[in-house]
């Protein structure tokens, strides 16, 4: 009796230590439906533009809240002050976006060209990661992967076209997009999508 | 009665198996979202699970968008309501098949305590209509009356979580200590049907006597839902589970009210808590039928085992609501975001 209590007090115990360490959402309170638009030069890949619609209910929400003229859309100020009220989670999140070069992963504290627009109803956010230098990605492995970690947004790729690979090179690319256990998250439940740029030619 | 209840129950199990093959078909999925399984190696176990969530978020996110449209669609269209009022219950159901605080709750009560599934199905329909009452309460209040902006309003889900996880780590402290009370009399195991006296939650005094102890099992049966202490423990979880609105809800109701159609998200809310309700009682059921059938086997057995399977189950399943409790409550006091269920 005692050592079962004993035996049920320490397994809970450990998974509380797993637990606590990180604690996601349920389930995704918000959903982003992205692509990725890779662009090329003749040394290889330079930068990737990110490209984000928000569902109708958040993007509701942003809408209402920073209408300030309540005229029922966002005018550009108004946009602004949206950009500047969220952008510091997206930072903190890594915005979202985790480019691997080679074994490293990129640390996003700022991207460039940032553009918030409405468009059908939905909230679309556009940004640009650039690469410390262009990678050859015939050499190095060049991955996107696109995901938050709590769990509280989900990030899925576009069915059509989701990466599409711009600029003038040599190279031609295509994606390959895996589940990618590595990353597992959501207690090793959740695996993200790994888009790994397989280029050949030059 | 039975037949009724039969009814409910074979209800749910449909609506539950349903909503489960619904993930794997993904009859209501649009062609817009990746489907990775053609990518996924198939012979390792948590690729099964990932795909599953996937296509369970996959399935959320189109009913959301669909439910979006229907709401749109109704500031032109009086018959819209009628596809709004279905895909919020479709969306109740598939919010509450996600993991969530309310399925901890009801899944290790019921197979701690020898509740017959005629409480797990009142506790299922009860906290999901609490639920629904929150989130309008929380819309109303907050966004309505005190103006407060959309956003704020949904992170207070946050504060109503809070409440909801600390009457939970309550309740489990209680069964806890009515379980380990419970085990430390001998009681004998005479008619399975009352599964094991003691068990969490009804914490009644020490019957030492045998013969005593049935009676005592016999007549309890009778009122014990009329019992004050039943009662109380009934609106405990209920509250435990339902204080925290669904954030689906929530989100439709603010969705709602900035379209100008109050009454239509006020629906939509009570219709998806039907859902919700209708997902939780399968899990009821199913945990139910799961005790009964451990109990069965067990007591089939020579010696204790019956006695002993009852008690560990008892103190498993308190240990496991104080636990997630303690937990969840830890994560949402530690996070500024939203968390769980």
């Amino acid at each position: 009796m005692r050592s079962l209590r004993r035996v049920l007090v320490a397994a809970l115990a450990v998974l509380g230590l797993g637990l606590a360490s990180k604690a996601p959402a349920a389930h995704p309170h918000v959903w982003i439906e992205a692509w990725i638009d890779v662009r090329l030069t003749t040394a290889g890949i330079e930068a990737v533009r990110i490209h984000w619609r928000f569902d109708e209910f958040f993007s509701s929400l942003a809408i209402t809240d920073f209408d300030g003229n309540k005229n029922g859309r966002l005018d550009p100020p108004e946009i602004d002050r949206l950009v500047s009220a969220t952008i510091e989670a997206l930072r903190e999140g890594n915005f979202f976006t985790f480019v691997r070069i080679g074994n490293d992963t990129q640390k996003l504290d700022k991207v460039d060209n940032f553009v918030a627009k409405i468009v059908e109803h939905s909230l679309v956010y556009e940004f640009t990661v650039k690469l410390d230098r262009p990678v050859d990605p015939t050499k190095v492995d060049v991955s996107v992967s696109l995901y938050d970690e709590s769990y509280y947004i989900d990030v899925t790729l576009l069915e059509r076209e989701p990466v599409r690979f711009s600029g003038a090179s040599p190279l031609s690319c295509r994606p390959d997009i895996k589940p990618d256990r590595e990353r597992a998250f959501y207690f090793g439940m959740v695996q993200p999508l790994k888009i790994r740029m397989q280029c050949g030619g030059a | 009665m039975r037949r009724v209840l039969l009814a409910v129950v074979f209800a749910c199990l449909v609506f539950g198996s349903t909503a489960l093959t619904a993930q794997e078909n993904r009859p209501l999925l649009g062609p817009r979202t990746t489907a990775p399984a053609a990518a996924t190696t198939p012979e390792r176990e948590p690729d099964a699970i990932d795909r599953t969530l996937r296509a369970l978020r996959a399935l959320q996110f189109d009913t959301q968008r669909r439910l979006a449209g229907a709401v749109r669609a109704l500031k032109n269209d009086r018959a819209a309501v009628w596809t709004l009022l279905f895909l919020s219950f479709l969306y109740g159901v598939l919010h509450a098949v996600g993991p969530g605080h309310g399925k901890v709750v009801i899944a290790s009560y019921l197979a701690a305590t020898r509740d017959r599934l005629r409480h797990g199905l009142a506790l299922s329909f009860a906290s999901s209509l609490v639920q629904a009452i929150s989130a309008v309460a929380l819309v109303g209040g907050l966004a309505v009356i005190l103006q407060v902006s959309q956003m704020q309003t949904q992170a207070n889900v946050r504060v109503l979580e809070i409440a909801s996880y600390a009457l939970m780590v309550a309740i489990g402290l209680w069964m806890t200590a009515s379980a380990l009370r419970g085990g430390r009399h001998h009681h004998h195991h005479h008619n399975h049907h009352h599964g094991l006296d003691g068990a969490a939650g009804l914490g009644h005094g020490a019957h030492d006597h045998q013969n005593a102890h049935h009676e005592h099992a016999l007549a309890q049966r009778g009122d014990e839902d009329k019992s004050r202490p039943g009662r109380r423990r009934f609106l405990a979880l209920t509250l435990a589970i339902g204080i925290r609105p669904c954030s689906g809800a929530v989100l439709v109701l603010l969705f709602s009210f900035a379209q100008g159609l109050v009454l239509a998200g006020i629906g939509a809310t009570f219709v998806m808590a039907a859902g919700t309700a209708l997902t939780l009682c399968a899990l009821a059921a199913l945990t139910v039928v799961a005790r009964q059938t451990l109990l069965r086997v067990a007591e089939g057995r020579r010696g204790r085992a019956g006695v002993w399977v009852g008690r560990g189950l008892a103190i498993g399943g308190s240990l496991a609501v104080t636990g997630f409790g303690v937990l969840l409550l830890a994560a949402a006091l530690g996070q500024p975001g939203s968390v769980g269920g």
